[in-house]
């Protein structure tokens, strides 16, 4: 595989999640497909990461190092936003979108 | 002189210490919390005015830049954090109605902690010049308005608007880090400075580049709240408690608008790139003038108000982004936001009061504000005529530097669309002021506020003229002293 | 590594994505996310990130799938019986993902870059826990230290939001 394989392959699973995103109607599957859209954006860094080979012949680790930090914040997103998903549940027994639209002018 | 990377650190420990004082204090009372939240900012704001803006080399300066417009945007922050704390202590009725607590004022303490640490993660955006860093910075900002908007857990109109915020923020950052990926894949670079170097050295792939920026440029629309982005914002900032509205437009939009700043300065000035880009930036700019003036008119609550004219405003300073390479470019968007903080920050402070006695935020509870406390009313009327730009008010001169840098780039379709809304915005801003002044009102008890509620209504109030009238002060601390300011004396 | 074992992996990634978005049991969604980032990881040990490949396993196979299936047990999410699909929200989520995808592709079509092998290592084992610690405890510290305040509000904010009964 070259970079542009993965890049497509990344994209791809980009798009499934955006797609995912706007299909389902349950907040915590929504929740699911945003993870898969950042790992795709992982997924590209890595890969242009290994192609940018620096003069020691190791891969760039600056790509790496912002891998770590989107893993880091997305695992904290996922606490944070577990806990409004479940607070809500807990006020309105529902984890549908659907029946969270009470705000309409 | 003090290197401008302790203001973070002090406004961090500040916050840890907030929390601390929450978790081991035993008093009933969480309003001492606040008071040292504003007290320990207020002496931040002071230290700003003795820090060594120097640009030379430091360990981090890789990252971070203490720019002269860094430090007008840590001010920024710091201020707004201030009026936001001051507000938070106006609401702190409602707050302490949604939260379960086993004490009248559990969970008021976090509540007074978290916009200190907002307000670190918005410093730091204010200087970061690398996009890791714009990145980590941004989701400390958007993590903890996360936790902010859906605060009160037992008002579902609260946890609805966390929800939402939650959702689309976080597809947001999808599109953003997406788009940081391709820039760094096909320069191999985060920072800034070294990407625009690459950039014009014309030795780049020209697609993969405008993809990444476009991806970017899609993340940032969520974050200023222009349209086409905006879904999140009216149910947003009508769910969510009223102090934390007020941060959100003010603080989360001049953070985007900062990181948009240094973005765009970078790819504007890229010949192949700035004719595809400022087509875009002039597309955003008019549909969020438009929509957002045009969904606001059947408004009649004043918080979903303020939302649509939170998302014409960003209309407005667009369009100074889109004239990003004219003089007086930066200083219009800083300068119009510096108005916008003021005016915004000054409408929430006086509805939290009214709301607080009237129980709603509907433009009907203001009727007959004018009777019942003509102070108050004088104050939203400042606000509202600011907002809509008449002269000798902050307001006006920040749409005058606007059209100005717009006159001289020549985007005249922008200038009409912009004065044509201006012309609609008038109609709701005054349907606030008609409510206050021509309207009965439903009982005469006056509103009351707390000595330092009113101070502070006193005090953005009379920045509001006097600004309007002798606007040099913040022009001068924007434009930097000349030898201070590589970039203007570039172009 | 043989050069059929990262489209191998591609290939379980891709379709376990779209069993998350298509199974109606959110359960059913979590294992497939589940064994699409363990074949993520996959991916990344065949691009010689050895630590990220880790990380991957450890901190999102391992700790964030686990908070989502923990949650959905705690919840009792039921499989959703209605399909009533909204379908502007539909069309118009479709139609932006395949522009996003063709977009994507004319753009890798003038990628000629990309389409080179990529440049070799150098020989002998690649010591990269190192070069990724060192990186992060020297030149990136500073958006270091911000990660860690960042956790310190999620932790702050998660206490706050599902305490049963704050004091």
């Amino acid at each position: 595989m070259n970079l542009n394989d993965y890049l497509a392959v990344s994209g791809l699973l980009f798009a499934i999640g955006f797609a995912g995103v706007m299909l389902r109607r349950n907040i915590i599957i929504i929740f699911m497909c945003l993870e898969l859209m950042l790992n795709a954006a992982n997924l590209s860094l890595v890969a242009f990461s290994r192609f940018h080979v620096s003069a020691a012949g190791l891969p760039d680790y600056n790509g790496q190092m912002l891998v770590f930090f989107i893993i880091t914040v997305a695992a904290a997103e996922v606490a944070v936003g577990l806990a409004v998903i479940v607070s809500l549940y807990r006020a309105r027994r529902t984890t549908h979108v659907e029946d969270i639209t009470s705000m309409k002018f | 002189m003090m290197p401008a990377i302790y203001l973070e650190a002090i406004v961090l420990t500040l916050g840890v210490l907030l929390v601390l004082m929450e978790a081991f204090s035993n008093s009933e009372e969480k309003t001492p919390v606040a008071w040292l939240g504003i007290v320990g900012l207020t002496f931040v704001f002071i230290l700003t005015f003795f820090t060594a803006n120097d640009l030379s080399a430091s360990p981090y300066s890789a990252f971070y830049h203490a720019d002269f417009r860094a430090i007008f945007f840590k001010r920024f922050a710091l201020l707004t954090t201030i009026v936001v704390l001051v507000l938070s202590i106006e609401y702190r009725g409602v707050v302490q109605k949604y939260v379960f607590g086993s004490r009248p004022q559990a969970g008021l303490g976090e509540f007074y902690a978290l916009p200190v640490f907002t307000c670190a993660g918005l410093m730091w955006m204010a200087s970061a010049v690398d996009f890791i860093m714009i990145f980590v910075s941004l989701e400390l900002v958007t993590i903890s308005f996360y936790i902010l908007v859906a605060y009160m857990r037992r008002n579902a109109g609260s946890l609805e608007a966390g929800v939402k915020y939650l959702i689309l923020s976080a597809l947001s950052t999808g599109f953003f880090v997406y788009g940081i990926t391709w820039i760094y894949g096909v320069t191999g670079q985060t920072s800034l400075e070294k990407i625009g170097a690459i950039l014009l050295g014309l030795k780049v792939s020209h697609g993969p580049l405008l993809f990444g920026f476009m991806l970017v440029l899609t993340g940032l629309g969520f974050k200023i709240a222009c349209a086409p982005f905006q879904i999140w914002v009216p149910d947003v900032y009508q769910g969510a408690p009223t102090p934390v509205t007020a941060f959100l437009s003010v603080g989360s939009k001049a953070a985007g608008f900062i990181v948009l700043m240094r973005v765009a300065e970078v790819f504007l000035p890229v010949p192949w790139i700035n004719h595809k880009a400022v087509t875009i930036l002039v597309a955003l700019a008019a549909l969020s003038l438009l929509y957002g003036n045009l969904a606001a008119m059947p408004q009649h609550n004043l918080k979903r108000l303020m939302a649509y004219s939170s998302i014409a405003h960003a209309g407005y300073i667009l369009i100074a982004v889109a004239c990003i390479g004219s003089r007086y470019a930066n200083i219009a968007v800083s300068f119009y936001l510096a108005g916008y903080l003021l005016m915004t920050l000054l409408t929430f402070l006086v509805m939290a009061a009214v709301a607080n006695q009237a129980g709603g935020d509907d433009i009907v509870h203001f009727n007959g504000l004018g009777k019942r406390s003509p102070y108050l009313a004088f104050a939203m009327l400042a606000a509202m005529a600011s907002l809509a730009g008449i002269p000798l008010t902050v307001g006006f001169f920040g749409k005058f530097l606007i059209f100005y840098v717009a006159y001289e780039k020549g985007q005249f379709l922008l200038m009409g669309i912009g004065v044509l809304t201006v012309a609609a915005g008038f109609y709701y801003y005054f349907k606030v002021v008609r409510a206050m002044y021509w309207k009965e009102p439903a009982d005469d008890t006056p509103v009351r506020t707390s000595p330092l509620t009113g101070a502070t209504i006193a005090a953005l109030a009379f920045c509001i003229f006097f600004l309007g009238v002798y606007p040099a002060p913040v022009i001068r601390a924007l434009e930097g002293p000349p030898s201070d300011n590589p970039r203007l004396l570039a172009r | 590594m043989s050069s059929l074992l990262p489209w191998l992996f591609s290939a379980i990634m891709l379709g376990f994505a779209c069993a998350v978005v298509l199974n109606r049991n959110p359960v059913a969604s979590a294992l497939s996310l589940v064994v699409s980032f363990l074949a993520l990881a996959g991916l990344y040990v065949s691009l010689n990130a050895f630590f990220i490949g880790v990380i991957q396993v450890l901190v999102y196979a391992g700790a964030i799938m686990v908070l989502f299936l923990f949650i959905i047990m705690l919840l009792d999410l039921k499989a959703e019986e209605r399909r009533t699909l909204n379908t502007t929200a539909t069309l118009g989520g479709l139609l932006v993902a395949a522009i996003f995808v063709c977009e994507l592709f004319s753009v890798l079509r003038h990628f000629h870059k990309g389409s080179l092998p990529f440049p070799p290592l150098a020989a002998g084992p690649l010591d990269d826990v190192r070069g990724v610690g060192t990186m992060l405890f020297s030149n990136y510290n500073l958006p270091f230290q911000v990660i860690g305040a960042l956790i310190l509000v999620a932790t702050v904010g998660v206490v706050v939001l599902s305490k049963r009964e704050l004091k």
